[in-house]
């Protein structure tokens, strides 16, 4: 290690694209105030971040599990189920809330459970395991119905609207997770081996890490998280619908790339994925502001991706 | 006296037939029709009633927020187009705003993008629901807020909205399979091709089409399928149902004029003749197909031009004018109605591109800009 690793100009360069992806929220926020006056207010900030909560749950997951240096693509469909499930568990009764949440989440783990052992246990990649995942559940979420099913309990419909003082209660528990996520990765043992799976899990396994154990850890924690975003969804609407899902899954792997998270795995930070969450949620709230059409943030999408990634290979050139 | 009593109650008994007679003949729904589907109940029940707006008044210019399904056909391109124009033509001292979202025809894209609109503080927001039971609680939060909702082409499955502009689609379908009986004098066999299944437009017109078939005994569905309201989907099904059926099929329920397109391509390459299709719209190239082909049909209408009387409802609301819980644009909205073979060279236009839904209400020269128009 050097000194001049230290040095301003090297945390910055390693820092970039954290602070590009910062830099792009400030700029549109910047845009939105001057073009409407009722953007930059508290209601709308404290919407975006609410609706942030909702992807970024299920990113936070899709980061633990691309920093080992695997991917998730079942996250959407995950999701989708986890609606359905804890809709029909719950069937409007308040009685039944608990145990509904207890066991969306249970089915999430166990969802995990199953890819971290195909792909310790079969060494099948986990591109392939979470693909015929994706597939596989929702078979079953169409299979359980095509159309709108079960109900949500009243508490569970009034706790997206529930405010702890000013702040929604959603915003309270997504902080928290980050929090606890942050400490996770920085200040635990389970922490530092995600990172040195990610970065080579042959030395890791020759460093005495159980990179089995640091997988099933990953995506048992990733997919509880996206059972745990299939609720806030029902807690959204009040009704499980199939319809959920779709297409999350590539939007948790754009918030973890635009974050700084190396696809390859062994790097990548908390806050830059969650500024990879705002800057994704703040461009559908931007656009609507905007009036314009959904399809061109796909465009922007598309385009911050394309500059991430030649941003990335700068930087590999650079430190290699 | 007791003859003038007599004659006192005769007369009231005979009243009280003719008005039980007119109400039995103005309803073309049995009773058995009406409790077995909660739409119908609901659509029959709020036709008649009004909702009191005079918690939503308040001064103009209004702003006022558009949850559209989003430019990903011709239908909602042009839906837009209505509204942007009609907006236009009202001036800024009637609507000094029209926020808007577009869905990609997605429920989940669009329950967050009406919470964006509500953050934007609108005076009523339209919305054209991308599911009825995703969108029931956003609805239900935007009225907690007191935010007028009107909902446009669509509906939801709460009954914490202002009202609906759109058409009975349960009558919609009972209107193209009555029709089909009718054109086969109640004897033959027919196929159904319904939309997308668990859309609650398609379940609803379906439901309303096997309701008639039911009651004509003579009729014999042969098959029910969804075409997907695809074009391409509808031809392939059709082809299937001619190497199946052949010359058994005498006529065929069509929930959508997409479909209607694809079920006469598969009778031209078949080269078997046409029968009748319970299942045409004010679509411009199923209209040019009737006439090139000579096709019986029949057509109800969803036009585009709805938001029009969506946006006079949100501007009536806001006025404090009490309104109809459904309102059926038919009854405002020029060349709406259901219509046949009889009247296709009163609809069809040479110069609109067959992907064109009438009625158009903006002048040609904005459809030509908007590509609609068909160049030489």
């Amino acid at each position: 290690m050097t000194t001049a690793s230290f040095s301003p100009r090297a945390i910055l360069r390693r820092n970039a694209t954290i602070l590009i992806v910062y830099g792009l929220i400030v700029i549109l926020l910047i845009i939105g105030t001057a073009s409407s006056e009722r953007f930059f207010t508290d209601r709308n900030l404290f919407n975006v971040l609410r609706q942030a909560a909702f992807l970024g749950v299920a990113a936070f997951g899709q980061m633990l599990v691309i920093l080992t240096g695997g991917i998730d693509l079942s996250v959407g469909s995950v999701v989708k189920v986890s609606v359905l499930v804890s809709a029909i568990l719950m069937s409007g009764d308040s009685n039944n809330t608990f145990a509904a949440i207890v066991l969306t989440l249970a089915f999430g783990v166990l969802v995990g459970f199953i890819h971290a052992f195909l792909i310790n246990r079969l060494r099948v990649a986990p591109f392939i395991v979470t693909l015929a995942s994706y597939v596989i559940l929702r078979g079953v979420a169409l299979n359980i119905s095509t159309s709108p099913i079960g109900k949500s309990s009243k508490e569970m419909l009034l706790f997206y609207d529930q405010r702890i003082g000013p702040v929604f209660a959603i915003i309270v528990l997504f902080v928290a997770i980050v929090i606890l996520l942050s400490i996770l990765l920085n200040r635990t043992v389970f922490g530092r081996h995600i990172y040195a799976v990610g970065g080579n899990p042959d030395v890791a396994h020759l460093a005495g890490i159980s990179v089995p154990l640091v997988r099933y850890g990953v995506y048992m924690l990733c997919s509880g998280l996206a059972a745990l975003c299939g609720l806030l969804w029902l807690s959204r609407m009040g009704i499980g619908d199939p319809v959920i899902g779709d297409g999350l899954e590539l939007d948790t792997i754009t918030a973890v790339i635009l974050g700084g998270t190396s696809l390859s795995g062994g790097r990548g930070k908390v806050i830059g994925v969650l500024g990879g969450v705002i800057l994704l949620s703040l461009t559908g709230n931007l656009l609507v502001a905007l009036k314009v059409n959904q399809w061109i943030q796909g465009l922007i999408q598309g385009a911050i991706i394309v500059a991430a990634v030649a941003l990335f290979r700068q930087e590999d050139k650079q430190s290699g | 006296m007791k003859k003038i009593m007599l004659l006192g109650l005769l007369a009231m008994l005979m009243l009280g037939a003719v008005v039980f007679a007119q109400d039995a003949e103005e309803s073309p729904y049995t009773q058995e029709e009406i409790d077995a589907s909660p739409y119908l109940t609901s659509v029959l029940a709020r036709q008649d009633e009004e909702y009191d707006t005079t918690a939503f008044k308040k001064d103009g210019p209004y702003r006022i927020a558009l949850a559209a399904q989003g430019t990903s056909n011709a239908w909602s391109a042009l839906f837009d187009a209505h509204a942007n124009w009609y907006v236009e033509e009202l001036g800024t001292d009637v609507i000094s705003e029209l926020l808007y979202a577009d869905a990609t025809a997605s429920a989940d894209v669009q329950v967050p993008q009406v919470e964006d609109l509500l953050a934007q503080e609108p005076d009523a927001l339209i919305l054209v629901p991308m599911g009825a039971a995703a969108l029931s609680a956003p609805v239900e939060r935007a009225m907690a807020q007191g935010v007028p909702v009107i909902l446009c082409a669509s509906t939801v499955e709460t009954d914490d909205f202002v009202t609906e502009v759109g058409t009975n689609l349960y009558g919609s379908g009972a209107y193209l399979a009555q029709w089909l009986v009718d054109e086969l004098g109640g004897e033959g066999n027919v196929v159904m091709m319904t939309g997308i299944p668990g859309v609650s437009t398609s379940d609803i017109m379906q439901s309303g089409a096997e309701a008639v078939f039911a009651a004509n005994p003579g009729i014999t569905v042969l098959d029910t399928q969804p075409g997907q309201w695809s074009t391409a989907e509808g031809k392939t099904l059709m082809e299937t149902w001619l190497s199946q059926y052949g010359d058994e099929i005498d006529g065929i329920w069509s929930g959508g004029a997409q479909m209607s397109q694809g079920i006469v391509s598969a009778y031209l390459d078949a080269g078997v003749e046409i029968p009748p299709i319970g299942g045409g719209e004010f679509a411009n190239g199923f209209l040019r197909q009737a006439i090139e082909n000579e096709i019986s049909f029949a057509a109800w209408q969803y036009p585009n031009a709805m938001v029009k009387l969506c946006i006079d409802t949100a501007i009536q609301v806001l006025q404090g004018e009490s309104v109809p819980r459904f309102i059926d644009f038919q009854d405002y909205i020029e060349n709406t109605q259901n219509f046949d073979d009889s009247k296709v060279e009163e609809y069809f236009n040479s110069t609109w591109s067959d992907d064109v839904s009438g009625p158009i209400l903006f002048p040609e020269e904005k459809l030509a800009e908007l590509g609609f128009i068909v160049t030489e």
